[in-house]
């Protein structure tokens, strides 16, 4: 026997000291999974020591009946197995405190106690020796043990069965009333408001304010600041001023301690004064789109916070199992048990993957198919989720035939129907189950007639129609788009334009004019271009209103020319790449005069030699230029083209003025086209001076411009 | 080898799970086994919860983030200041500005002259909010809006504002909010990437954008934004090369595969495994994709709804459109960026066009996740990295004007996921120069968007250069008056 009370001596020993420490540390402690069964137990352990202390209570009251030696051994015997079996419940309840979700105040009183009582009966077993001796002393140490244990255990119940299990009987208990259409709004929505967040203070017991809301005629009549709400006045509301007020400020109510409104609650206050705070107008009366109404049915419907799920968590490994690439499962949080499962690229599913989940039935709370071809026979697959909440069928291949089959599905609230052949009447099958707060039909036959049937007929579900076009809303549309990605054409390359709409027209013009609606020239194929040509077009369309324009600049070329010369040296700062750029074909950018497809030029004629192989038959030559006004770069004085079959043979061809323009414009890439006498041609020499001084409206009038060339085109 | 991407996240939590669960009984001893890190002096490398899942049962899965870069000004769009209309020209008080010190551009000004906004406000829906009369698109949902006017930063100029606003920090290298998203939270579609970039240019004075706003820093690169192409093709390269079928490209990757994983055994650089895993994404993506671009399954009508620009690939309309496919294909974040804000000068002009580009789509990409069943469940953000002055900056005239940067006060909105619709947040003064209520500092913002994501922003860290990295670093407080 002496062997069993050392062993637990160092039991108990062992176990206080663990006890006391994890309550030291407990904040950093973690429970490992396999604890939790053990911290589940304590709920049935607890009962032995407070079975072991009222023995051993009982028992010293009845000294006098035993032998000494026995009593002595017996009173041992089970102070022991009371401190043991107390530490080991308390052990356990501290890891089942760790699961959470319970009152941390009671919680908190509940621990002290009962470590307590672990390290009282500990305690108690040291100084037996000692107390034996004394029956008064330890008569009393037990029974204050006792009321120890009395506590601990009340405050234990507490959190498991309420704070006034016990008493509730005898409490008369408040009539919530139960939502109903037919009820009152007030009696429905704002009175369990009224009762949660304001009767505490406000009562016939309590009158701070001189405010008691225990009545209509009461709370009609107001409190010392006077009438609590103006129908339909929210900004001389004295109710909503108080509750509108920071926190922090002394008017504010409730007062800063108490439990606030929530934000629902708020708006819903709010809403109903706004729309009269009719004390009589049952919720049915209350037009469909009234803001009370829908936040009424909110609040009544969905007060619950953080949803708790009773089924069990599955395995990591059917986790693994369940997921692929193609559908993924997760856990709505860590630690949840609940899943979520989505599937993603329509290609890759098929009715054996949504079967796969099966594996998950329980577990299974949301499910997204949106896009995936899930037909009408699979709809008793989904079926078979018993704990399925949300479900998106957005624009499957779902005809709703089988809609039906979806009402197994009890805890439903959310299902997305937008997108699919569905009709009124197989919606009308879903709208009864119980739990459905919403639906979503964008997209589907259901117009407004049918929702605002089905809305009056199921009013707790939020039936979503979504966007609908409004024909009277005439809408821009957008300009055309180029498909060309080169502005400068070779040979028989034409130029396209296009428009993301149907049935648009594309008015264009080519001869620089700005072109409109009533613009004649229709594109209907791609233009062929035979020389440098501005293109600006715009679009319309029935029901629209015209585009804006576009504007392109396209040079042509059907001979490319072999050589090129400089016989004039470009500025020091913009000589690009030097004479090659003339013939490369390569545009320059119009924000970017520096780009090193620019030649630049200032006071000093631009005169190039280009050269072809063979003679070519040639009718014009078109010089590409920048125009930047601002930075002074503007169209050349004038362009000379001579012509020949050598160097010393050029005959002068063709002298041309461009015009210089009248005002600020844009930058532009643009162009001059010199037409020539049709002729074989072998040599070419292009002159060009830039302009001399800046035209009179120009704010720098009178200093040099600039001239920019990137390419000489022939054709 | 499909399985691949997942697997590689089990193992983490794993070994999590494993080093929590300690066997053993012992007083002491046993206690410091049920607490890991209490003797051992060293923090594990890993976040503080597992990886790959929310802290906590999350208000939104996704983020749409409508970037408005250059600055949008607040007191065209959202912050009504008729004060400003009535003190036009008159010099800003001392008082007001308190000290606050100016960029570059405006330092040298002698007068600070006030400006009210050029365009009109009307107050729209039950919360009765100002909106400009240039949104009128978004005026018609302002009910779906959580406007926060309140918005503040510490930078005045706009690289280090957007580096501030994307990454936490104003200097660069720091992982962005998607980069965190998608090492917190993992990716939702295996077969696109968990964060994606979206460009686009208006037609007003516009700033750039760059890597490091969408760069994983010192995260692994898998968590890097993919910026997607403006051309027709969003992603390029994506299609098999002539000559190459299916079944060679996957025996290419196999073996490609193999030949990393003996490299990665040899150097152990995690960046090994991530570049398998991008080619793997990679091959995914040739399926996936495809779907993205198709619109056979929208109605015409999406047209009207976005506005005619959403078919222009490239456009800030065609990326709204397209950020509302990626979302729903399970992309975590998807990141639009669309410049053209920075109105120094000729703001009433430039900023109609501004307004025009992103008014509509910005509220059809509400409407339309709304109708989906999806608002409730992807967070939409739309706002700039920093606001404008109250005065003019340059020459003041009646109907032209423009305006410097403005660091203390601006505003943006949020909408869907977990926030508190139809409410206006925080309060300036009259002159739209300070916060008098309810500020909300960038650290705020992004405590505030994480715990939205079911983040807690204190316990999503990184270990990097000997100490522990967040978001929000060592600041940010959540915001507890916007949250649903």
């Amino acid at each position: 026997m002496n062997r069993f009370f050392k062993v637990c001596s160092y039991l108990l020993l062992v176990g206080n000291i663990l006890l006391l420490f994890l309550f030291l540390f407990e904040e950093k402690v973690r429970i490992p999974v396999w604890i939790s069964p053990f911290g589940r137990l304590h709920p049935a352990l607890l009962h032995l020591p407070i079975g072991f202390s009222v023995i051993l209570v009982i028992f010293l009251f009845f000294k006098k009946e035993f032998e000494p030696k026995s009593y002595t051994f017996f009173v041992k015997l089970i102070l022991i197995i009371t401190a043991v079996t107390s530490c080991i419940t308390a052990l356990m309840g501290f890891f089942l405190s760790k699961e959470g979700g319970y009152d941390a105040k009671l919680l908190q009183w509940h621990k002290w106690t009962g470590v307590g009582v672990s390290l009282f009966t500990y305690a108690l077993t040291w100084f037996y020796e000692e107390l034996s001796q004394k029956t008064r002393a330890m008569q009393l140490l037990s029974a204050g043990g006792l009321i120890l244990f009395i506590l601990a255990g009340h405050f234990g119940a507490a959190i498991t069965h309420g704070e006034n299990y016990v008493f509730e009987a005898f409490e008369t208990k408040e009539k919530v009333p139960i939502f109903s259409q037919d009820s009152s709004m007030y009696r429905a929505a704002i009175l369990p408001i009224l009762e949660k967040k304001c009767m505490s203070c406000h009562n016939d017991q309590k009158v701070k304010g001189e405010l008691n809301m225990s009545s209509i005629a009461k709370i009609l009549k107001g409190g010392k600041h006077g009438v609590l709400w103006k129908a339909g006045d929210t900004l001389n509301s004295i109710l909503l001023k108080r509750v509108y007020l920071p926190i922090e400020q002394k008017e504010h109510m409730p007062p800063k301690g108490k439990e606030q409104l929530t934000f629902d609650e708020i708006a819903l206050l709010t809403a109903w004064i706004k729309e009269g705070a009719d004390m009589k107008k049952a919720v049915k009366n209350y037009v469909p789109l009234s803001k009370a109404r829908s936040l009424a049915f909110k609040i009544s419907g969905g007060s619950r916070s953080e949803k708790v799920y009773s089924f069990s968590e599955i395995s990591e490994n059917t986790l693994a199992e369940v997921n692929t690439p193609f559908c993924v499962v997760t856990p709505l949080a860590t630690g949840s048990p609940a899943l979520e499962a989505e599937f993603f690229v329509s290609r890759k599913f098929d009715r054996k993957s949504l079967e796969n989940l099966l594996k998950v039935q329980e577990q299974l709370v949301e499910l997204s198919l949106a896009k995936m071809p899930v037909t009408d026979a699979d709809i008793n697959l989904i079926a078979k989720f018993p704990n399925l909440e949300k479900l998106n069928l957005n624009q499957t291949d779902i005809t709703g035939a089988t809609l039906d089959q979806l009402t197994q599905c009890r805890h439903l609230s959310s299902v997305a129907l937008s997108g699919t052949k569905i009709n009124k009447a197989q919606l009308q099958k879903l709208m009864a189950l119980p739990a459905l707060t919403e639906v979503f039909v964008w997209n589907t036959s259901l117009d407004s007639v049918a929702i605002q049937e089905l809305t009056k007929k199921y009013p707790k579900v939020a039936i979503d129609a979504g966007y609908k076009a409004n024909p009277n809303e005439i809408l821009k549309l957008n300009p055309p788009i180029l498909v060309n990605e080169d502005f400068i054409l070779k040979k028989n390359m034409p130029v396209e334009l296009k428009h993301t709409l149907k049935n648009v027209q594309i008015h264009y013009t080519l001869d620089g004019t700005d072109p409109d609606s009533t613009t004649q020239t229709i594109y209907n194929k791609p233009l062929a271009i035979d020389n440098y040509t501005r293109i600006k077009a715009m679009a319309t369309k029935d029901g629209w209103r015209a585009s804006g324009k576009v504007d392109y600049t396209f040079f042509k070329s059907s001979f490319s020319a072999d050589t090129a010369i400089l016989l004039s040296e470009p500025n020091e700062r913009y000589k690009g790449k030097g004479a090659k750029n003339l013939i490369d074909l390569k545009k320059g950018p119009n924000d970017n005069h520096g780009d090193a497809a620019w030649l630049g030029y200032q006071n000093k004629d631009f005169v190039s030699l280009i050269e072809f192989k063979k003679p070519v038959p040639l009718t014009s030559v078109t010089v590409a230029y920048l125009q930047r006004i601002g930075s002074h770069i503007m169209p050349p004085a004038s362009v000379e083209v001579w012509g020949g079959d050598n160097e010393a043979d050029l005959k002068k061809l063709q002298r041309v003025i461009p015009a210089q323009p009248a005002k600020m414009e844009d930058k532009a890439n643009l162009g001059i086209n010199v037409p020539i006498q049709a002729g074989l041609y072998k040599v070419l020499k292009i002159v060009v001076k830039p302009l001399p001084k800046l035209p009179k409206w120009h704010n720098d009038k009178g200093k040099p411009g600039w001239f920019f060339v990137d390419e000489i085109l022939f054709n | 080898m499909e399985n691949e991407f997942f697997k590689n996240r089990l193992n983490i939590t794993r070994r999590h799970f494993l080093s929590k669960s300690a066997v053993g009984l012992g007083s002491m001893a046993l206690g410091s086994l049920l607490m890991p890190n209490l003797f051992s002096g060293e923090e594990e490398n890993l976040a503080q919860l597992p990886l790959g899942l929310p802290h906590f049962a999350p208000k939104a899965k996704r983020i749409i983030y409508l970037f408005q870069n250059g600055a949008p000004s607040q007191l065209e769009t959202f912050d009504y200041k008729p004060l400003l209309n009535k003190m036009a020209g008159e010099d800003l008080p001392e008082s007001i500005r308190g000290g606050q010190r100016l960029t570059g551009m405006t330092a040298n000004q002698t007068k600070f002259p006030l400006i009210g906004s050029y365009f009109g406000f009307k107050q729209y829906g039950q919360s009765g909010a100002w909106v400009s009369d240039m949104l009128p698109n978004m005026a018609k949902i302002v009910d779906e809006l959580c406007i926060i006017k309140t918005m503040n930063t510490e930078a005045i100029n706009h690289d280090p504002a957007l580096t501030f606003i994307q990454t936490g920090a104003q200097v660069g290298n720091r992982p962005s909010m998607g980069a965190w998203m998608s090492y917190g939270l993992g990716s939702e579609n295996k077969n696109l990437p968990a964060f994606c970039v979206l460009l686009s240019r208006g037609r007003g004075n516009g700033q750039g954008v760059y890597s490091k706003l969408w760069t994983n820093g010192f995260l692994d690169s898998t968590h890097q934004g993919v910026v997607f192409s403006s051309g027709e093709d969003p992603i390029l390269y994506l299609k098999d090369i002539d000559g190459i079928d299916k079944d060679s490209r996957r025996r290419m990757l196999d073996k490609l595969s193999e030949l990393n994983h003996l490299g990665f055994e040899a150097s152990g650089d995690p960046e090994v495994q991530a570049k398998v895993q991008q080619y793997e994404m990679a091959y995914r993506m040739q399926t996936a994709v495809p779907e993205l671009t198709d619109l056979s399954k929208e109605p015409d009508h999406i047209v009207k709804m976005y506005g005619p620009e959403c078919l222009v690939p490239g456009t800030y309309a065609a990326n709204v459109l397209l950020a509302r496919k990626l979302s729903e294909s399970g992309v975590r974040f998807v990141q639009l960026y669309h410049q053209g804000w920075d109105q120094h000068g000729n703001l009433p002009n430039e900023m109609p066009l501004q307004a025009e580009d992103v008014d509509r789509s910005s509220a059809a990409l509400i409407m339309d996740l709304k109708q989906r069943g999806l608002l409730d469940e992807t967070l939409v953000i739309w706002g700039g990295e920093f606001g404008r002055t109250n005065y003019c900056q340059g020459t003041f005239t009646k109907d032209n004007y423009g305006r410097d940067h403005h660091p203390r006060a601006y505003t943006i909105w949020m909408a869907g996921g977990g926030v508190k619709p139809g409410i206006v947040y925080g309060e300036t003064d009259e002159f739209g120069y300070n916060v008098i209520k309810d500020p909300v500092h960038i650290n705020d913002f992004h405590a505030t968007v994480m715990h939205l994501m079911g983040l807690n922003h204190e316990q999503l860290t990184y270990k990097h250069l000997g100490r522990r990295y967040r978001l929000t670093d060592v600041a940010g407080k959540l915001v507890p008056g916007i949250i649903a």
